[in-house]
């Protein structure tokens, strides 16, 4: 476990993500372009679709990495993520309660609502504080999905979509910190970019035909609440966990140990 | 664990299926509906799933039940009473008013929504049931590494949480009843929440992780992952019909949504009608 | 040449104030069946990871010296040539499995080995034929009991074809049943397959030792310092072994005891077959006392019971099973009663009704003769302690200090007071110096020791303790029972439910058998274990020195066997038996 392989990682993903978000921008760009184009340019859709290519292209160079994890790393990965999929699937029962918020205050209770939607990217935070490889993110948030879609989830299997887009997007957030710091900043930047996610799928399958102010305002939401229930949630959880000893051989304990 | 959808074991076209495959066909169907907002295609999507289930799948009709019962009462719960009290209509729409008290109103435009919205979780409900129900955890996890090259430790990480999880439910059974004796009750104010939160999440996280780390020992002590190559006494294949049922999968959620344009039913999909 | 060949073996953890191992040198030889002694915290188990050569790939840790199987360095091998010669079977029959079902699992070895399907096939069913298994191979791993798993564990171990076994506490997380048959199946295997050898780390010795060829001891420090076969090493270093808390077959124990006290024997028993031609010339002729001496009592009698359930029935859910079926039992105050039975007989399940946790209906349970429905949670609370089996259960604080102080805390009491009594039971418990760590972070020994003390911060006059000695090694096990004794002699009323007879025979005065959701039996564990058809109905192992006490005819004027070395002492001396518990080593 070098730095120079660590960096390696990081470098694969952001690489990877970039070019793949752009190869999608531009295959976008071509299809729009002409007389009797496939669709019809315009640039919400680029971004959307340039974010799924950059999560997409963070996955696949993910996977590589995943290869070169320890066993134990793999396996606390999938446990936590499999812990915290249960809580997903869990807060997605108390999500319908929520519709009353969505519903009673006219166009803005999306906003609202969505102050309650960070918690969605806690194993995409948490995770990677504790197992500090390159992949961790994109990991625990997919198998966190997994377990939600499979207990049963009223967004049956799109939850897998979505999985990718938060994880995705942490992951490059800590791809571009090297995968080195994981201070409370980083966290917060790598659940802005899970929120990113989440609001970027839920855009392109449910609220399309929503105003652009309401949206917007959903983003702003998503980016506080992440902050609150998944950045500093996560690291306030792990830190606990950390203090009954139980991870003391994960780079986390090793971190505080060293001081 | 019993989860709201469990594997059911049987033998039939939908279970003998590649999983990966499998599930490839499925999220095109439930792709194919999200993008749908009129109540009608979601209908078409629903008994579409529900003939798989019964026809292909072999699922006996309590398997799926439950689960399906319980969306519904949560989507009328949520999006039909919901949007009936609240519904606010497009500007310049007019709103039918089917009863009124105080401020109090029902309307029903918004009941229409609430069941459309509702009709449309419960076909995106329905295909994951089909998926759970007739695919075996493991096939499914050993799919994703043979198939869909998912990093294979990651895969066995799974197996192993989801092996975890009854122990879970036990064991946060007994930290209750354990905290009750030493006094502590659950405090209803928010603080006293997040504590009790903490209280019970540590000594379950803690025990988890512990687990965890003696069977990746336990796991390593069997040479996982030490040679440059490892073989499957359950080898997961991919045949032709896998192929055609994803294909399948695609035209069956084309043909869907073009017949219910035909039919002038259709919204979403850049669609709206005729007001 | 040696199969093993270990030399000057140091290996120490990071951040560990001293190492696991130090200097250890040892050989092996093909087919031997080593017992390895210690201590917890005396690297038993790091050894067994550094042969299977998962140190330092697998757990971290820096390590020196050499070790040699069949005559090649681990070092130069490859993690997979390395792990082909050692088959591990762990203690914790819950977290060595990472399949569902049981083929699965034993096929995951042989994937991993990359061999070919019906190669795989063929030796799935070998394997689980070695440990009786064939019939659930398809089964779901988490059906079986923890007997099979463990012995599933080892049918994985031996489908990879290893030429070592390492078995680390197999049977530490059993009852006696399992344990004992566990055994049997090692037993066949040693001689169905003498080329293997056999390294295990075990604590309760009876039903293992014929099988050991050789005994290795390893002292606090992770040094070695004895080895040799069973009847010398328990003979030489008597002293040696009694400072480590070392828990000898019951029979060696009794032996020894006897040879310091000036007997000529001449040679050790390990069994009670032994046993009996060693003794043969010191048991009495003349007839035993009308009635075994008595245990001294708690000091409070009389008065209503402390615990009663009357006529109790449950069912976990309607149309479920009955778990408890119309059963009565009283503990009277001051009593020490331990509570045993076959798994599943309803003992936890009677246990969680006396705290309310399982909610009995009106006039069925009663504390001090109160009716428990009429009382407050506090209430309760403040008169029985329950201790759970994993003492992590119950805590919920982040520092020692602070969880003994938490019932307090909830009970608002004033904060003087509050220091005081955490105080006194920070140093009567012996946490003092641990004052301010995570409860979690505790040893196993420590952590069983708060939670008990956190059961006696309000003064709590009956204490409930789940499994108390259960995958502990025999040092914390006996330090916590003669807390426990101490406490009971200050009239506190003790409830035990316990597999482990030693337990029973030594410390408990009384003893109630649940069989299928009732009581089948209350009395001294003397009367118990004189009942053979209850003690078979029940799945009990009763004490060594019980059979052994058949063997001779021996037997107290109303039918019972003399169970505990302190009786048998008195009894092979020829003078009067003493009452009182027996120390156990």
């Amino acid at each position: 476990m070098t730095g120079e392989r660590r960096l390696g990682g990081g470098w694969a993903i952001i690489l990877a993500g970039a070019l793949l978000g752009i190869a999608t921008v531009v295959v976008y760009w071509f299809a729009s372009q002409g007389e009797g184009a496939w669709v019809t340019w315009s640039e919400i859709n680029a971004v959307v679709l340039a974010a799924m290519g950059v999560a997409a292209g963070a996955a696949i160079a993910s996977s590589e990495e995943i290869k070169r994890w320890t066993t134990w790393e793999s396996i606390l990965t999938a446990v936590l993520g499999g812990v915290i999929g249960i809580l997903f699937w869990l807060w997605g029962l108390f999500w319908e309660l929520l519709e009353f918020i969505k519903a009673g205050i006219p166009g803005y209770g999306y906003a609202v609502r969505d102050l309650f939607y960070g918690f969605w990217f806690l194993a995409a935070i948490l995770v990677p504080y504790i197992v500090r490889r390159p992949g961790a993110a994109l990991a625990a948030e997919m198998v966190g999905a997994i377990v939600s879609a499979l207990l049963g989830s009223q967004w049956g299997l799109t939850v897998l979509i979505s999985g990718l887009a938060q994880g995705g997007l942490a992951e490059v957030v800590f791809a571009l910190r090297g995968y080195k710091h994981y201070d409370l900043p980083t966290l917060i930047a790598a659940s802005a970019g899970a929120a990113l996610g989440s609001w970027i799928v839920d855009y392109a399958f449910w609220y399309n035909e929503l105003a652009v102010p309401i949206v917007v305002l959903m983003l702003i939401a998503r980016f506080i609440s992440a902050a609150v229930l998944s950045g500093w949630l996560g690291k306030v959880l792990s830190d606990a966990l950390a203090a009954t000893g139980a991870l003391d051989n994960t780079a986390l304990g090793r971190a505080r140990i060293q001081g | 664990m019993e989860g709201l959808l469990n594997y059911y074991a049987a033998d039939s076209f939908l279970h003998r299926l590649n999983p990966t495959l499998k599930l490839a066909g499925l999220m095109a169907l439930v792709v194919a509906v999200t993008m749908a907002f009129d109540p009608w295609t979601p209908l078409a999507f629903l008994l579409l799933g529900l003939f798989m289930l019964r026809v292909l799948a072999r699922v006996p009709v309590r398997q799926f039940i439950r689960p399906l019962l319980l969306f519904l009462v949560l989507g009328a719960l949520g999006f039909i009473s919901a949007n009936a009290f609240f519904y606010t209509p497009l500007p310049g729409r007019p709103v039918t008013i089917l009863w009124q008290a105080g401020g109090v109103r029902i309307i029903l435009e918004g009941i229409r929504v609430g069941i459309s919205l509702t009709l449309r979780m419960l076909s995106i409900v329905i295909f994951s049931i089909l998926f759970v129900a007739t695919t075996d955890p493991t096939d499914f996890v050993l799919s994703l590494i043979q198939q869909a090259r998912f990093p294979f430790r990651l895969g066995y990480g799974i197996l192993v949480a989801y092996r975890f999880m009854p122990m879970w439910r036990t064991e946060l059974e007994i930290i209750r009843a354990a905290h009750r004796i030493r006094g502590a009750g659950e405090r209803p104010t928010l603080r006293g929440r997040w504590e009790q939160l903490q209280r019970y999440a540590v000594p379950l996280l803690a025990s988890a992780i512990r687990k965890s780390e003696r069977v990746a020992i336990a796991m390593d002590s069997k040479a996982f992952g030490a040679l440059p190559r490892r073989t499957y006494y359950r080898d997961v294949h991919v045949r032709p019909v896998d192929w055609a049922f994803l294909a399948g999968c695609v035209l069956a959620a084309a043909a869907i949504v073009w017949g219910m344009a035909q039919l002038g039913l259709l919204e979403g999909y850049g669609v709206v009608p005729e007001a | 040449m040696a199969w093993i060949d270990v030399r000057h073996l140091t290996v120490r953890y990071p951040r560990a104030p001293r190492p696991a191992l130090q200097d250890v040198s040892f050989q092996v030889e093909r087919g031997e069946t080593l017992l390895l002694l210690g201590p917890s915290g005396s690297g038993k188990s790091t050894l067994g990871l550094c042969l299977a050569g998962l140190i330092p790939d697998s757990v971290p840790a820096a390590m020196q010296g050499e070790v040699l199987i069949a005559g090649q360095d681990i070092a130069a091998l490859t993690v997979g040539q390395r792990t082909a010669q050692v088959g591990i079977v762990f203690q914790d029959p819950e977290a060595q499995f990472c399949m569902l079902t049981v083929e699965d699992e034993v096929a995951f070895g042989l994937e991993n080995m990359a061999l070919p399907r019906d190669e795989m096939e063929l030796r799935i069913r070998e394997s689980l034929g070695l440990v009786g298994l064939e019939e659930c191979r398809r089964e779901r791993v988490d059906r079986l009991s923890g007997g099979q798993k463990q012995r599933l564990a080892l049918a994985c171990a031996l489908a990879r074809r290893p030429s070592i076994l390492f078995l680390d506490e197999p049977t530490a997380n059993l009852d006696p049943a399992a344990r004992f048959e566990f055994f049997q199946w090692l037993a066949r295997l040693r001689a169905q397959q003498p080329d293997t050898t056999i390294i295990i780390v075990e604590h309760i010795l009876d039903d293992l030792i014929t099988m050991v060829d050789r005994v290795m001891l390893l002292n606090h420090e992770g040094r070695l310092v004895l080895s040799g076969a069973p009847a010398q090493v328990f003979q030489a270093n008597g002293e040696v072994l009694d400072e480590m808390g070392i828990w000898l077959p019951q029979v060696t124990a009794l032996a020894r005891k006897l040879r310091a006290a000036g007997l000529p024997l001449d040679r050790l028993p390990l069994t009670v077959d032994e046993a009996e031609e060693v003794f043969a010339g010191l048991v009495p002729a003349g007839p035993l006392p009308a009635e075994p001496p008595r245990r001294p009592a708690g000091s409070t009698a009389g008065g209503p019971p402390a615990l009663e359930a009357r006529r109790l029935s449950f069912r976990y859910r309607a149309g479920g099973p009955e778990v408890l079926r119309d059963l009565s039992l009283a503990v009277p105050q001051g009593a020490f009663m331990a509570l045993v039975g076959p798994n599943g007989a309803g003992k936890t399940t009677l246990a969680l009704h006396f705290v309310d946790i399982l909610r009995p209906p009106a006039g069925h349970v009663f504390l001090f003769g109160e009716d428990i429905t009429a009382l407050t949670t506090a209430d309760i609370t403040a008169r029985v302690g329950f201790v759970f089996q994993n003492p992590e259960h119950q805590f919920v604080e982040r520092t020692v200090e602070a969880e003994l102080a938490y019932s307090l805390r909830v009970r608002r009491r004033p904060e003087a007071e509050i220091a005081q009594i955490t105080d006194t039971l920070l140093a009567s418990f012996g946490l003092t110096t641990y004052r301010k760590m995570n409860p979690f972070a505790l040893s196993q020994g420590q952590k069983r020791r708060l939670s008990v003390a956190t059961m006696l911060a309000v003064g709590q006059r009956i204490l409930i303790l789940d499994e108390p000695t259960f995958g502990q090694d025999r040092n914390t096990a006996h330090a916590l029972m003669e807390r426990l004794q101490t406490l009971h002699a200050a009239g506190v009323t003790i409830l035990a439910i316990t597999h482990d007879m030693q337990l029973v025979a030594d410390y408990a005065g009384t003893a109630a058998v649940l069989v299928d959701g009732q009581v089948r039996f209350q009395g001294t564990p003397h009367a118990l274990f004189a009942d053979e058809e209850l003690v078979a109905a029940a799945e009990l192992r009763p004490p060594p020195l019980v059979e052994l006490a058949r063997r001779f005819g021996l037997r107290y004027g109303d039918g019972t066997a003399p169970l505990s070395i302190r009786e048998w002492m008195g009894l092979l001396q020829g003078a009067p038996a003493a009452g009182g518990p027996a120390k156990r080593g």
